[in-house]
């Protein structure tokens, strides 16, 4: 499969990252190559399989849902990049 | 022998005889990983203070005789793992200056045992490489050769383990990185069953693949770490109700333990003088009462693409939380898009950057089912054909890697040839089985690794044939002069 620069501007738009132009070029190539060696996966006949989940005897672990004080909040506070007193600030979402 | 060069059980008896105490065992680490840290590069951080700290409270609990099999012993964690109020990078400049804020489940666990914490070692950003040069602060140096890769990504842990710098370590492995450093520096590595090690506070990569396991200087020590971080967490809801292994599997013979070699596992391409060492072994364990019958595994081949698939979705899946709001790098940007942008543009290296556009490629519109969901249900096959084969077989002997280690910039700008040196191990993550590495013989100076392979749940197998081998060789106790 040959990847554009513009194909990888538009994956890259979507994961909401930004990247050079010699990225792209890289990327581009790099990827073509990659996923020409991973079409040999289309060469299996998987026509029989039905569930595809990976781990099925496992149920899920409950617990009660009880309101417990929270050990770290300063520690957590902390690592915030931009705080308004104990809030988290960011830049509007909504312009 | 020097304190930093004893195994896990030396160390113990040591310990329990008075011969040291923790405090100088932990001070002959730290020295050991001052001296040759700045050669070898293992460790992104020696955690002294915390170290003699711990070492002191852990020879009043000797004094009082309350002690474990791990008590005053000091370890390495990889940097994936959570240490809370210590700087955790995952070897990613995202989290250069992240502290976390809670303990990881295997750290909980290895705290309640009262070991030392001597660093936290390099690895590839996010665990995500073969070789440890994708770290984003320092390339490693394989303990045997300096201008040759330690394999990775758990890289650092094994050269730390190899080099002397601590007991034992722990790291990660998604489709080879315990068990390709531990071959690559001359050490045991295991990679658990998937489920029994529990993932709380391991920093995600893929995480329907991750598993933590241990990294040390012989299986034993293996089997002790393994058993001390295994079972259920109500933290991690993918693990299951496992019990520890008993030791006594170490005293078994291996007289008439059925081994199957996959022949797929020995193809063209493969370094020839590797594939003769690793049969070598393969014929030690028949002396020693194995029974080995060639078999064949076809699925083994697109293994590798498979991971390609699931590995990229999900990382560009668990990346996605790094944009810079909550925590981590966070670029000065005026609008929320460009801090999206930037944050990640700044923090992530290449090779993150490149998974994260070819899994978000493998899980858009158009592709999902021709990419992700065709590699999930080949998984499924894969799993499927361990299952066939482990009804006529114990378990499984193949070479670890294709090659030694190689030099470092050898394959860094080549991702595809970087990603076949993982060829071998691969599938016994897609295939939710365990494996272990140990040390078969050297080519050329350098070691190389026999992988042993078993169902899932059945670690005792790995160790009982592996202590076997270990017995009646001594490979595992060649050191490199660094």
């Amino acid at each position: 499969m040959g990847f554009q620069e513009q194909d990888i501007e538009k994956l890259a738009h979507l994961a909401r990252i930004e990247l050079t132009g010699e990225e792209k070029k890289k990327f581009a190539e790099q990827i073509s190559s990659i996923l020409d060696y991973v079409k040999q996966i289309q060469e299996v006949d998987t026509s029989e399989v039905k569930d595809i989940s990976h781990l099925k005897d496992l149920i899920n672990i409950w617990r009660e849902d009880e309101v417990k004080e929270c050990q770290n909040v300063n520690e957590i506070i902390d690592q915030f990049p931009e705080k308004h007193g104990n809030f988290n600030k960011v830049k509007p979402v909504l312009e | 022998m020097k304190l930093n060069q004893l195994t896990i059980n030396e160390a113990r008896q040591g310990l329990d005889k008075k011969e040291f105490t923790s405090l100088e065992l932990t001070q002959a680490c730290l020295k050991a990983a001052k001296e040759i840290n700045p050669k070898v590069k293992a460790l992104l951080q020696i955690t002294d203070d915390l170290a003699m700290q711990q070492a002191k409270k852990a020879d009043q609990e000797i004094k009082k005789g309350q002690v474990g099999l791990f008590t005053g012993l000091p370890i390495v964690l990889k940097d994936n793992m959570l240490l809370k109020n210590t700087i955790t990078t995952g070897g990613s400049k995202i989290l250069e200056n992240y502290k976390a804020t809670y303990n990881a489940t295997v750290v909980d666990k290895l705290n309640n045992a009262g070991v030392i914490f001597i660093g936290k070692a390099n690895l590839d950003e996010f665990a995500m490489g073969s070789s440890t040069e994708n770290s984003a602060f320092d390339k490693t140096r394989n303990p045997w050769d300096l201008d040759r890769v330690p394999g990775g990504s758990s890289g650092g842990s094994a050269a730390a383990v190899a080099a002397d710098m601590c007991i034992a370590a722990l790291g990660s492995d998604t489709a080879s990185s315990i068990r390709q450093p531990a071959s690559f520096c001359g050490i045991v590595g295991l990679k658990p069953t998937y489920g029994r090690v529990s993932r709380y506070g391991l920093i995600a990569m893929t995480s329907s693949l991750d598993q933590i396991g241990p990294l040390t200087k012989n299986t034993e020590d293996t089997l002790s770490l393994f058993n001390l971080i295994q079972g259920q967490d109500k933290k991690d809801a993918t693990t299951y109700k496992t019990k520890p292994v008993d030791i006594k599997c170490l005293m078994n013979d291996i007289k008439g333990v059925k081994i199957g070699m996959p022949k797929e596992y020995f193809i063209e391409g493969m370094d020839a003088e590797v594939r003769e060492i690793v049969k070598q072994a393969i014929k030690k364990l028949e002396d020693l009462g194995a029974e080995v019958t060639e078999i064949s595994m076809p699925l083994t081949k697109y293994a590798l693409a498979v991971y390609q698939i699931m590995a990229t979705s999900e990382i560009a899946t668990n990346l996605a939380r790094y944009d810079g709001i909550r925590y981590g790098l966070s670029a000065k940007e005026p609008t929320l898009q460009k801090v999206y942008g930037q944050s990640k543009a700044q923090g992530f290296g290449n090779e993150a950057k490149r998974r994260i556009i070819l899994g978000t490629f493998a899980l858009s519109a158009g592709y999902y089912d021709q990419y992700y969901v065709k590699a999930q249900k080949l998984r499924v096959l894969i799993k499927k054909e361990f299952e066939q084969v482990f009804k006529k077989v114990d378990c499984l002997v193949t070479p670890t890697t294709p090659s030694v280690a190689f030099k470092l910039g050898e394959k860094y700008e080549d991702p595809l040839t970087m990603y076949l040196s993982d060829i071998y191990t691969v599938p016994a993550n897609i295939g939710g089985v365990c494996a272990i590495s140990i040390p078969c013989g050297f080519d050329q100076g350098l070691p190389v690794g026999l992988q042993i392979i078993a169902k899932p749940f059945d670690e005792q197998m790995l160790f009982r044939v592996a202590n076997n081998y270990e017995q009646a060789t001594d490979w595992h106790k060649q050191k490199p002069e660094i």
